[in-house]
């Protein structure tokens, strides 16, 4: 089919002002977050119904288009990056709240829906959709969903997909399956676990059953400054393994406690070698004496400051420091990449150090915020992108923390996916085998890798490789001068 | 059909040969529905495992896998059967930083075996199936399984953080790691959990582990009818209370744990001991203003075994005659009414319903007469599956959503339909 025919088509499916074409604006769409690898999308479409979204995929698949789902764009992996062109099927108008459950804590959303603002939308109901990532007054919950999204309060909550009871998607076939009715337990393989965090690559999501929590009775923040990384690290070690279960412990080192202070007139010491966030919630009852354990435990290892933020005022303010982090980077250079790994807790220390070094090794400073209860680091490569020689060196050197993380023990997202960025590192962290499972999956949904190409398994030997290399019975240790992960 | 003396002189080539069964006698006790394997075998590694998988797949015999056998009830009977294969020689504690709060473990340990095993570092995996001394991590695993803190806690689904599988034909591969949070590739954690031993062998899981809660404690509610019980779980669940578990109780249920009166609701709260107290207290007031007919507050050794015994009543091991265990599910509103539909049910077919009840996560477990014609067993509301030896029982329930899908994916996984052939959702 050709362009032109293509575009009168899909605007008869979802309206000509539904169709964007014009070259310009689909400049847009050639990247998410993740600026290294920009592809224009042949076409945007942005439908407003599940019907319209149908309509779409069928079209593509007769003509045998790619597909690239798309929230807000928000994404630091290229999950939404049309590396092959294709139609971009954006949400952005598939927005509302269509059903609030209160009764049995669930609400049904569209995907365009805005993390914020469906918290906000429940707030009055006493409820909230925990996944809070650092995005969350823009992206979306379908972006949320297809990432398998995580933020502060996953610590004590879970991720994402422990908050989504049920997904309407569109298959790549152009069908439409409701993945349960929305209870707890379903029968049958667990489709909307294997489709929450597939990263666009088996359909797009249209509605979905969200789990709500309540809202905590009480909550209670503190603000700890360290003089450096060690002693922070074992506070945060200790009070995880002392059963406190905070519902957040977050971590900012020096360079990023300076970056938030000018923009947040914290008043921080810029001495501070690194700086706790911890947040306690639950019924006010013994949260008091909690809060003194924990604050207890900050001093003992010794911290230089304790501050108990005792408003919600002064508790919005810490937080708002915290999650506006990175835009705060800006402060401090006109670039910054952004790595996104996971190691066990008692490997942060270490973990970190490495990072010190690489920072001196690569002559880039590296800021560090990050959510450490959970162990996932966020190291803040500062760069200009102008500058040839520094963007080498910060690849360079997110590669180098990549590395030290799989080393530790430790994965390569905790929470911004794999996309375009990371495919090429899969095969240090998975065999052959486990990446042609992961494979034979995907193409269970999508057998004619439709459906976001080029993502997440590595750019060599891409998914359709791997799943016929599983089918043809071979297991990758037979398969000779391919070693498991050795082929990177 | 595999020859079965064929196939166990290849496997005692893999495994050590006291590891492998092939008489009749011996195999017995891993018969499922009536249906007794012609082999038996135990391998005592990943490789070994691996090594049976690749030989089952080259003899072309069936095989299902055996945990602790506590749920081989549900589902169908086997459509064949030649190699039952048992993991409880993979029951090491394979890796456990307490620091870190992570373990990984054989799929063959059992859950209480695991329990004992944390319990002095103060740590737990809070999920409370029946039968813990017998129930194995794979076997969990393998068929979704809850306990009454799921409310609490969630289940294993939520809990699971990495895994490593035997596909059929013998491929090892891990999905996940060793850490809490991790979006590396695709979620295959959940794929294996609630397969039911269709996709592959679960040889090793890794879970994130919880601190164990500084207080614990228990208030049992009676109350002259199940109306007054809901009422107060509707008010319950409107509070900013967050009890770990809500059980429902009827009758039957209560006389069982050897207690009297109409209905009950156990509630348990756990972690600080003030916010504990509070809960006790709270909730009392909820139960008195609800018309509670007793409201009594068990002490910490009652409790546990209170627990281990309410977790027991949805066993699906040692049913009575002419009974079947069904799960239901719905939501936490419709529960009242599945309850009243299952007592009238258990009525009209001769008979009374034992039912405990997750109630505010939707789910009642109820152990019913078998009906003249099981079949009729499909009217219960949001029945998920039955188990029991009766004949023709609706196994499954309905054909779920994405059925298609489901048959892609073991086709994909299992192409030779050697994994627990026929057991499970008709068609996969």
């Amino acid at each position: 089919m050709d362009r032109a025919n293509l575009i009168a088509e899909l605007k008869r499916v979802v309206g000509a002002r539904a169709v964007v074409d014009d070259a310009a604006a689909l400049m847009t769409y050639e990247a998410d977050g993740c600026v290294m690898d920009l592809h224009a999308p042949t076409l945007v479409v942005l439908p407003a119904t599940t019907e319209q979204v149908a309509n779409v995929v069928q079209l593509a698949q007769r003509a045998r288009i790619p597909i690239v789902p798309r929230g807000a764009g928000t994404g630091l992996a290229g999950g939404a990056t049309p590396m092959q062109g294709g139609i971009v099927i954006a949400t952005t108008r598939m927005d509302q709240v269509l059903e609030v459950d209160a009764r049995n804590r669930r609400a049904r959303v569209q995907p365009g829906v805005i993390n914020w603002e469906l918290s906000q939308y429940l707030a009055p109901y006493g409820y909230q959709f925990v996944p809070d990532p650092s995005s969350q007054r823009a992206c979306t919950v379908g972006g949320n969903i297809a990432n398998n999204s995580g933020g502060p309060h996953c610590l004590k909550y879970g991720t994402t997909t422990d908050h989504i009871l049920a997904l309407r998607m569109v298959l790549p076939d152009g069908s439409v399956i409701w993945t349960s009715d929305g209870s707890a337990d379903r029968i049958g393989y667990d489709l909307q676990g294997v489709l929450t965090g597939s990263e666009g690559m088996c359909g797009v999501i249209t509605e979905a059953w969200v789990r709500l929590t309540r809202l905590p009775e009480a909550q209670r923040v503190v603000l700890a400054l360290f003089p450096d990384i060690p002693s922070a690290s074992q506070t945060v070690s200790t009070v995880v393994a002392r059963g406190f279960l905070p519902a957040a412990l977050e971590m900012m080192d020096q360079l990023a406690i300076k970056a938030v202070n000018g923009m947040y007139r914290l008043g921080l010491p810029e001495s501070a070698g690194a700086a706790l966030l911890i947040e306690l919630d639950g019924v006010s009852d013994g949260l008091d004496d909690l809060l003194a354990e924990v604050t207890g435990t900050c001093r003992d290892f010794g911290a230089m400051e304790v501050r108990p933020a005792k408003t919600p005022e002064e508790q919005a303010q810490v937080w708002a420091a915290r999650k506006n982090a990175f835009g705060a980077m800006g402060r401090l250079s006109p670039s910054y990449y952004l790595v996104d790994t996971v190691v066990p807790r008692t490997r942060l220390p270490a973990t970190l150090a490495r990072v010190g070094e690489v920072s001196q090794e690569f002559k880039l400073p590296i800021a560090n915020v990050f959510h450490a209860g959970d162990g996932n680091l966020h190291p803040l490569i500062l760069f200009d992108r102008r500058d040839k020689s520094q963007l080498e060196r910060a690849l360079l050197a997110a590669n180098a923390v990549l590395r030290e993380s799989i080393e530790q023990g430790g994965v390569i997202s905790g929470e911004h996916g794999i996309g375009v960025e990371k495919r090429d590192y899969m095969t240090l962290l998975y065999s052959t085998d486990d990446l042609a499972a992961m494979a034979g999956l995907k193409q269970c949904f999508d057998p004619h890798e439709l459906f976001n190409p080029g993502k997440v398994f590595p750019a060599g030997r891409g998914c359709g490789e791997l799943a016929a290399l599983r089918r043809s019975g071979l297991n990758a240790a037979d398969v000779a001068g391919t070693p498991a992960g050795a082929w990177l | 059909m595999t020859k079965p003396d064929t196939l166990a002189r290849a496997l005692a080539t893999v495994v050590a040969p006291e590891y492998v069964q092939a008489d009749p006698v011996a195999c017995a006790p891993y018969q499922i529905h009536g249906i007794v394997p012609g082999c038996t075998i135990a391998p005592a590694s990943l490789e070994e495992l691996a090594a049976v998988l690749r030989l089952a797949q080259e003899h072309g015999a069936a095989v299902a896998p055996w945990g602790g056998g506590t749920q081989q009830l549900l589902g169908h009977p086997p459509a064949r059967l030649d190699l039952v294969v048992r993991t409880e020689r993979l029951s090491q504690v394979l890796e456990h930083e307490p620091a870190d709060l992570t373990i990984s473990v054989g799929a063959g340990l059992p859950i209480g075996a695991l329990r004992d095993y944390l319990a002095p570092h103060r740590q737990m995996l809070p999920l409370d199936p029946p039968l813990p001394a017998r129930a194995t991590i794979g076997g969990l695993l393998a068929t979704a399984a809850d306990g009454p803190r799921r409310l609490g806690y969630g289940t294993l689904r939520e809990l699971l953080i990495g895994i490593t599988v035997v596909e059929a034909g013998g491929r090892i591969s891990r999905g996940g790691g060793m850490v809490v949070k991790n979006v590396s590739g695709f979620d295959m954690m959940k794929l294996y959990h609630g397969s039911f031993g269709t996709l592959a062998i679960i040889a090793a899981a890794n879970f994130k582990l919880l601190p164990l809660p500084r207080a614990a404690t228990t208030l049992l509610c009676r109350f002259g009818q199940p109306g007054a019980a809901f009422a107060m779980l509707d008010a319950l669940h409107q509070t900013q209370l967050t009890p770990t578990a809500a059980e429902y109780l009827n009758q039957a249920a209560l006389m069982e744990l050897g207690f009297e009166g109409s209905c009950a609701l156990a509630l348990r709260a756990e972690g600080l001991p003030a916010a504990v107290e509070r809960h006790m207290t709270d909730m009392a007031a909820l139960a008195e203003r609800h018309s509670a007919s007793g409201t009594e507050r068990l002490n910490h050794e009652q409790e546990a075994e209170l627990w281990l015994r309410i977790a027991d009543l949805s066993q699906a091991t040692e049913l009575p005659a002419n009974t079947v265990l069904v799960k239901l599910v719905g939501q936490p509103a419709t529960i009242e009414t599945t309850v009243a539909q299952v007592e009238a049910f258990a009525q009209t077919h001769g008979g009374q319903a034992l039912m405990s009840a997750r109630a505010l996560n939707g789910i009642v477990y109820a152990r019913l007469p078998v009906p003249t014609q099981p079949q009729a067993l499909a009217a219960l509301p949001g029945l998920q599956w039955a188990a029991g030896t009766a004949p023709d029982l609706p196994y499954w329930g309905t054909e779920p959503a994405g059925f298609t899908l489901m048959q892609r994916i073991k086709a994909e996984f299992d192409p030779a339909g050697q994994l627990n052939p026929g057991r499970f959702i008709p068609g996969i």
